[in-house]
């Protein structure tokens, strides 16, 4: 690298949504969750009766559920960023509210599933499965939980920043980040929920 | 000091990196018969003689090697914590908690190797009961403190992606090495588990961590440290962000 | 095919059909076979419905498509093969 070079992570190009930080940082996180899913994987070969046992005792409409919760969520983001590059301040507040009311649901929605599994004698240190189903599950829940804390902060400040660049890239950069969060669960609800349950 | 021996210190503290990498894998790993370590939450004392410590001798020459080649680790550390500056050449708090991450790191590999060490030497003169004692209580020791590596990868992580005049490592280099750090979280499973992902020597808790920390982490700032400890002493400053003040 | 500027309300209808008649597949299949490739492959396809017209991909820096893309596509091997391995 010359000496004189920038970094190319800081000269963002206009068009391009959000800040090239938040692409890095999504992939990186969809590295780390891969790897989480592979190891997922090696113990379900290791152990098949064990996993589509307690596989069973999952719900899967609760798992259904979360996902419309968050693909709802997501719609409502992307809403949101529109309107925020029209500078459309009751539109963007709108659709914003909703998806952290959706992203609320979700949450809510997982809190009783994990208190449902509790009071069955379900925990993470009962088997394998439930092992990685509240390991891979848990991670999930704090990503939303972090997702919520961000677009909380993004509808704070709306209003006194709607009109700056730096606002506008801050929504693009959190609806990245929600999106991804969305995508996870796409994986997540299928593999722990759906697949092998026969 | 003279300009020519502070930059050949420099970079002689630089290779202590790449010496750390190289001798640890010698030492600790295949001297130690560490690739996977054993498991030892699944095995009776007298297993962990039989099919460990009894088995391989050069167990105890390869942890008295390692207790030494584990400092560099620390010394490698003080140089990265010594170019974490801020651009008016101030360290800051993130140098200082890497710095600390370092110390404790490379501490933890002299402390927990003599400990292994001993276990191996006095096998035979001991009760298997006591070297396993010894033994789990280490790699307790070793895995659950993992909090000291993770600070000084976050941190290092902030810095990189948060200055963003410095130009000495990448952003994704600081993503990574803040990934890595939490990704020792698991390890936390480690005592209570004796198969699976998550035991001692499991893929997750040995195979993805220790993989991803020595050469996704440690492997990757190594680069990056040696090209920036061998610019000249203008470029360094340009690289690290510096304010020219001229 | 869709368009970059399909609106969002239309990706968003067609992902709510793709989760239900996932389920309906897990649920009521009696080929495991089929049904693990079915589901994965849906995932997948949602997952880039999501990435193309959510994330705008098509936007961002040109490595980022296929880099995310490339991901999906790792995913669903990994879960089909795990699947149909075991």
């Amino acid at each position: 690298m010359q000496s004189n070079e920038v970094r190319s992570d800081i000269s963002d190009h206009e068009d391009h949504p959000g800040t090239s930080g938040i692409w890095t940082f999504v992939f990186i996180d969809m590295v780390v969750f891969f790897l989480f899913f592979l190891v997922y994987i090696s113990e379900r070969l290791r152990l098949p009766d064990i996993f589509s046992v307690s596989q069973r005792q999952l719900d899967p409409l609760t798992g259904l559920a979360s996902a419309l919760f968050l693909l709802t969520s997501s719609w409502c983001m992307v809403e949101a960023v529109h309107a925020t590059r029209r500078n459309a301040e009751r539109a963007a507040a709108l659709y914003l509210n909703l998806a952290l009311l959706l992203g609320a649901f979700f949450a809510g929605n997982k809190l009783i599933e994990y208190s449902d599994k509790i009071a069955h004698g379900l925990s993470p240190v009962s088997n394998g499965f439930f092992t990685f189903y509240f390991l891979i599950t848990g991670l999930h829940f704090i990503h939303v939980i972090g997702g919520m804390v961000f677009m909380g902060h993004c509808r704070m400040r709306l209003s006194t920043e709607l009109a700056s660049k730096n606002f506008r890239k801050k929504m693009e950069n959190v609806g990245l980040f929600w999106h991804f969060v969305d995508v996870l669960w796409l994986f997540i609800f299928p593999m722990l929920y759906l697949a092998g349950t026969k | 000091m003279e300009e020519g021996a502070k930059k050949a210190i420099e970079r002689g503290l630089a290779w202590c990196g790449p010496l750390f990498v190289v001798s640890i894998i010698y030492t600790w790993g295949i001297m130690g018969h560490n690739i996977p370590p054993p498991n030892m939450m699944a095995m009776t004392p007298d297993q962990l003689i039989s099919e460990y410590y009894g088995k391989y001798p050069e167990i105890g020459a390869g942890m008295i090697l390692s207790a030494t080649f584990g400092l560099f680790y620390t010394i490698w550390s003080c140089l990265l914590a010594s170019l974490m500056r801020d651009e008016h050449g101030n360290v800051g708090a993130l140098s200082f908690i890497e710095l600390a991450g370092g110390i404790l790191t490379g501490w933890l590999f002299a402390f927990c190797s003599a400990m292994w060490a001993a276990c191996s030497i006095l096998t035979g003169q001991v009760s298997p009961e006591i070297i396993k004692m010894v033994h789990t209580m280490t790699w307790f020791i070793f895995d659950c403190t993992y909090m000291i590596t993770t600070i000084q990868m976050c941190a290092l992580a902030l810095y990189t992606i948060l200055n963003k005049k410095q130009t000495m490592f990448p952003a994704w280099a600081g993503w990574v090495s803040a990934a890595i750090g939490i990704g020792f979280v698991p390890l936390i499973f480690m005592p209570f588990v004796t198969d699976g992902p998550f035991m001692v020597a499991g893929l997750w808790n040995f195979w993805i961590i220790f993989t991803g920390w020595i050469f996704a982490f440690f492997g990757v700032y190594n680069f990056y440290v040696l090209k920036h400890v061998y610019k000249s002493t203008a470029d360094q400053a340009v690289a690290a962000g510096r304010l020219a003040t001229v | 095919m869709l368009k970059s500027q399909t609106k969002p309300s239309t990706i968003w209808l067609i992902l709510m059909a793709l989760s239900l008649f996932s389920t309906f597949v897990a649920e009521g299949s009696k080929h495991a076979l089929y049904a693990i490739c079915a589901i994965f492959i849906i995932a997948a396809l949602k997952g880039d419905l999501v990435i193309i017209h959510y994330m705008e991909v098509r936007h961002a820096a040109p490595h980022w498509r296929f880099i995310y893309r490339s991901w999906l596509g790792v995913m669903v091997v990994l879960l089909i093969a795990g699947h149909v391995i075991g």
